[in-house]
């Protein structure tokens, strides 16, 4: 597996609090890889870094084996960059907005036509080329962004939380552009709040305050895991929740709707956790052991 | 005293000749929490705002918390929270001077108020930070100072637009844990979200399609009886070849991929190693199939596709 | 550098532009209404002082003093009170400006050689205080003269100087001539460094400059991309200016049109710098809109000489003066427009507006980082 972006030790600081701490990553050519965290764990800095437009502080980051700092400017129409803000122009129409980025990148003659075609068909914008930018939902204005940010065929596409405030549906549809463009050769670099969307990549970093707290493939992660999580329907399950806290025999306790998580290393067996529980004088019938989710995994990986 | 705090008939609202609700008929139980879904532009804001009295209905009928909408809507924005995804704070005021502000707003007692404060500081995390001001304070605990200023007038019902955008797990674990703490109090919550594995949270929820109601229940009930089909995931070696042939297929509603794997929606009664039987040799030696539970992600999505039809 | 992306850049502000009705209005429509403002509502020339005369001698003398008064186009008879009690409370309720007293004896006493007249002005208007000082001297003398001129005899009567001045190049004295090429200076100030202020500041507000900085384009063709529609507006608005004010307010314009040209736009490279710099190192429109107000448009309505003479100010502000480029700028245009000035004549202004240029496109281009701070 060959390694597009790589990225060493990278610290970057903002004044006193450090948003990447001594981070190192390897982002793998032609996957996709999901950069999950929560707000301020440090996504948008990083991306903001490999897309050259964020001084780092110090480390190491090359692209397809060239460091960085080396004549980058040239390196950036290998990128395309989608920041978490629509970076478009509102009052352009769609079309507009297109030309300006074909113009920018230097995109000319017959294969513009038919690069501003197919992104046109492929983000299905095609009956809106006339309609100003401002005026799209917000799924499609992700769309255009997207489609803005492949005019110049980028090797390598960064993606900052496109997702973000986007109904489901959008979603969906949203990554299934992704996997095409994936499916053709395009690195794909994509951040996101959700914790569920980690699964939806061939490729996972969980990052918080800075930190990169696991990283592999979506679906080993989870069957492998490294505590046990069990589940536990209740009526009243914060109150279970607080009794079960207090108790401090479990790596820790969440509410889930209707539901507590009970984490605990491997090694505590699902019999010790009834006899926990029937200690406590809870029903423990329905305890049930299970594939923890991306949440799951990040509550117990950060609280730990 | 109605056990109902939201009961509307036939709510509607137009702009010009775009219906952004059309006639939605709904009740919300007092005490509930009750999450209301759909997709971006679907009527979901229009709706919100018609029942917290800011947007006056172009027909139909309805109470909130016991007032008339079309009377009496005054009076409901005394008895109701609101809390926007766009948190209504001022960053440049401290956590306190916000809480003193909106205090200020409800005309709330000053001693009660006193009281009020002591009980969130001690209670919650925001103690430690009273005096820093909200633009210096992770998106966590705005969320929650933004939840406390609509709540400290102890309203009967709060409505919470999309309240969770961005915020840790943790951070929205604890949030949703002060919601239901609410809903015990028996405050009824009305919220919106876009995370449709939160809305599992909620008691009840609706779906609002092309401001149409589209689906209304129990989470749980709403997924065994709504679901058209079933969810299989799909294990192979060939994920964008099998995802392909399967698109094609006759019987398969959808297929999505997921990570390395396929998720493919089955119309109903139809057996999925029929399906599977139709792949090709080469692709259907690598194929393993395993039956999912629906999530409401994929019931939203499977409405949508209804409704679209 | 490339031509192709400063082309993109231009041709995308340019559609902004054209859909943002304020950057119209500050582009087209403020201009033309500043010039008929100033034009019209402001004269310099102080006519048609309101006044009231009391006359108290009531004699052929003084009525003769009194038609010299009002034959004047300085001043005109609005009323005639029979008290100074009277004239005070018109002076009070602004009714008139100045009030003229001819004593019972005035008569007598410009046959004995001693006569004197009251003149009483609202000194709270110093302006028109001091031409009523002015005007009222050059009658009073007039009528000296010419009395002397009956007694004497017209060969005797001449006065020992005479000052002969002659007002070269506005010969009336015409305000207009003197306002219009000072208006074209501050409306390109208020285009150059307003607009410009807020171009890049807008991208960076609405979030569209980190996109745009993660492209390979260069500083330098952001610049020259962002730049070159309001060059062309400004020229734009120079012409309209210079229109209107040669045929609407018939002020002579006797310089070359090409050398007109050049000026504009050595100002305009100034002006937009300036501007273009403040936009780069402020990064917030309103910010960046107070301080190029505080910086080119205040320094190039007051300190230019476009109002206030420049010599006649302290040394220090003189001094200041010397860095607003508007100054040299308007400098150049009276002598364009009224004295048909050549380039070798204009030599210093031409190099003063191009090292501002130069300087501060250079400052601009620097300071522009492609880089989030």
């Amino acid at each position: 597996m060959t390694t597009a972006i790589c990225v060493t030790g990278l610290c970057k600081r903002f004044r006193e609090n450090s948003a990447l701490d001594s981070l190192s990553f390897d982002f793998p050519a032609r996957m996709i890889s999901a950069l999950v965290g929560p707000d301020g764990a440090g996504k948008t800095t990083l991306l903001r870094i490999m897309a050259g437009i964020l001084d780092y502080d110090s480390g190491q980051i090359q692209m397809f084996g060239e460091d960085y700092r080396k004549g980058f400017e040239a390196k950036k129409a290998a990128i395309g960059y989608m920041p978490q803000r629509f970076g478009l122009y509102e009052d352009l129409t769609v079309q507009e907005n297109i030309d300006f980025f074909a113009d920018l990148f230097g995109v000319r003659g017959n294969e513009r036509r038919e690069r501003v075609k197919r992104l046109l068909e492929f983000s299905r914008l095609d009956p809106f080329t006339k309609r100003l930018a401002g005026q799209l939902s917000g799924g499609m204005k992700q769309k255009l962004g997207l489609a803005c940010a492949l005019i110049h065929n980028p090797q390598v596409l960064l993606l900052d939380e496109p997702t973000n405030g986007v109904d489901p549906v959008s979603r969906r549809e949203f990554w299934k552009l992704l996997y095409d463009l994936n499916r053709a050769g395009t690195t794909v670099v994509i951040s996101s709040p959700y914790m569920d969307e980690a699964e939806r990549a061939g490729h996972f970093a969980l990052m918080s305050k800075g930190r990169l707290i696991a990283h592999g493939i979506p679906a080993d992660e989870r069957r492998n895991f490294q505590f046990a999580v069990y589940t536990l329907p209740t009526d009243r399950a914060r109150a279970v929740k607080e009794q079960l806290c207090r108790r401090n025999e479990f790596r820790s306790v969440n509410l889930f709707g209707n539901s507590v998580h009970i984490v605990t290393d491997k090694s505590f067996q699902q019999e010790n956790v009834k006899t926990v529980l029937e200690s406590e004088r809870l029903e423990s019938a329905s305890l049930q052991q299970i594939v923890p989710t991306f949440e799951d995994i990040y509550i117990a990986l950060s609280t730990g | 005293m109605t056990v109902y705090a939201v009961q509307v008939t036939n709510l509607r609202r137009q702009f010009g000749d775009f219906v952004a609700v059309n006639n939605v008929s709904f009740e919300v139980e007092k005490g509930e929490i009750f999450g209301f879904l759909g997709p971006n532009g679907a009527g979901k804001s229009t709706t919100i705002r018609m029942l917290c009295g800011l947007l006056l209905p172009s027909g139909g009928q309805g109470e909130v918390v016991g007032y008339d909408l079309m009377k009496e809507s005054e009076s409901i924005k005394t008895k109701i929270g609101y809390m926007s995804q766009k948190f209504s704070l001022y960053q440049t005021l401290t956590v306190e001077e916000n809480l003193d502000f909106y205090a200020g707003i409800y005309l709330m007692n000053r001693d009660v108020h006193a009281q009020k404060k002591d009980e969130f500081f001690t209670q919650t995390e925001l103690g430690k930070v009273r005096g820093r001001l909200v633009a210096d304070l992770p998106v966590g605990a705005r969320q929650l100072l933004a939840l406390l200023c609509a709540i400290q007038h102890d309203p009967e019902m709060i409505f919470l637009d999309e309240p969770t955008a961005g915020v840790d797990p943790l951070a929205r674990r604890y949030f949703w844990e002060q919601i239901n703490h609410l809903s015990e109090r028996n405050v009824t919550v009305f919220v919106t979200t876009h995370y449709l594995d939160e809305a599992e949270e909620c008691d009840r929820i609706a779906m609002i399609f092309n401001g149409k109601l589209a689906a209304i229940g129990e989470p749980d009930v709403l997924k065994r009886t709504r679901f058209p089909g079933r969810v299989y995931s799909v294990q192979t070696d060939h994920p964008w070849d099998t995802a392909d042939q399967l698109r094609t297929a006759t019987g398969v509603a959808d297929v999505t991929l997921f990570g390395s794997e396929l998720h493919a929606t089955l119309k109903p009664n139809v057996e999925v190693a029929a399906v599977l039987q139709s792949l090709p040799n080469h692709l259907r030696s690598t194929v393993t199939a395993t039956e999912l539970v629906p999530t409401l992600e994929d019931l939203f999505i499977a409405l949508t596709r209804e409704e679209l039809q | 550098m490339s031509f192709y992306r400063i082309w993109a850049i231009a041709r995308k502000e340019f559609i902004q532009i054209l859909r943002d009705v304020r950057s119209l209005i500050m582009a087209f429509l403020f201009p033309i209404v500043l010039i008929f403002l100033f034009s019209y509502a402001i004269t310099l020339d102080i006519k048609q002082i309101p006044t009231a005369i009391i006359d108290y001698s009531n004699t052929d003398y003084s009525r003769e003093l009194i038609r010299r008064f009002t034959n004047s186009q300085y001043f005109v008879e609005k009323n005639r009170p029979t008290s100074e009690k009277e004239l005070q409370s018109l002076i009070d309720y602004g009714k008139v400006k100045v009030g003229i007293v001819i004593s019972p004896d005035f008569a007598d006493g410009l046959n004995r050689g001693g006569a004197s007249i009251q003149t009483i002005t609202d000194g709270s208007d110093a302006n028109t205080s001091q031409s009523t000082l002015a005007y009222t001297s050059l009658i009073v003398s007039e009528y000296n003269l010419s009395r002397l001129q009956n007694s004497l005899g017209a060969r005797m009567a001449t006065t020992p100087i005479q000052a002969n001045v002659r007002f070269w190049y506005n010969p009336d004295l015409n305000s207009q001539n003197f306002l219009v090429p000072g208006l074209i200076s501050l409306i390109m100030t208020i285009l150059g460094s307003l607009l410009a202020s807020l171009t890049i500041a807008r991208e960076w507000e609405r979030g569209t400059m980190e996109l745009l900085i993660s492209t390979p384009l260069k500083p330098v063709e952001l610049a020259l991309g962002k730049l070159l529609p309001y060059y062309l507006i400004g020229m734009v608005d120079l012409l309209l200016a210079a229109y209107i004010g040669i045929v609407v307010f018939g002020v002579p314009f006797t310089g070359n049109l090409w050398t007109l040209a050049l000026f504009s736009t050595f100002f305009l490279m100034a002006a937009l710098s300036i501007g273009y710099l403040i936009s780069v190192t402020l990064k917030s429109q309103q910010a960046a809109f107070q301080i190029s107000l505080l910086t080119s448009f205040l320094p190039g309505f007051l300190l230019s000489g476009f109002l206030f003479p420049i010599s006649s100010m302290p040394f220090v502000i003189q001094a200041v003066s010397l860095i607003v480029p508007g100054r040299y700028f308007i400098s150049a245009l009276r002598g364009l427009f009224l004295k048909g000035s050549t380039l070798q004549q204009l030599l210093p202004e031409a190099l003063a507006l191009l090292l501002f240029g130069s300087v501060f496109a250079l400052l601009a281009i620097i300071k522009f980082r492609k880089k989030i701070q």
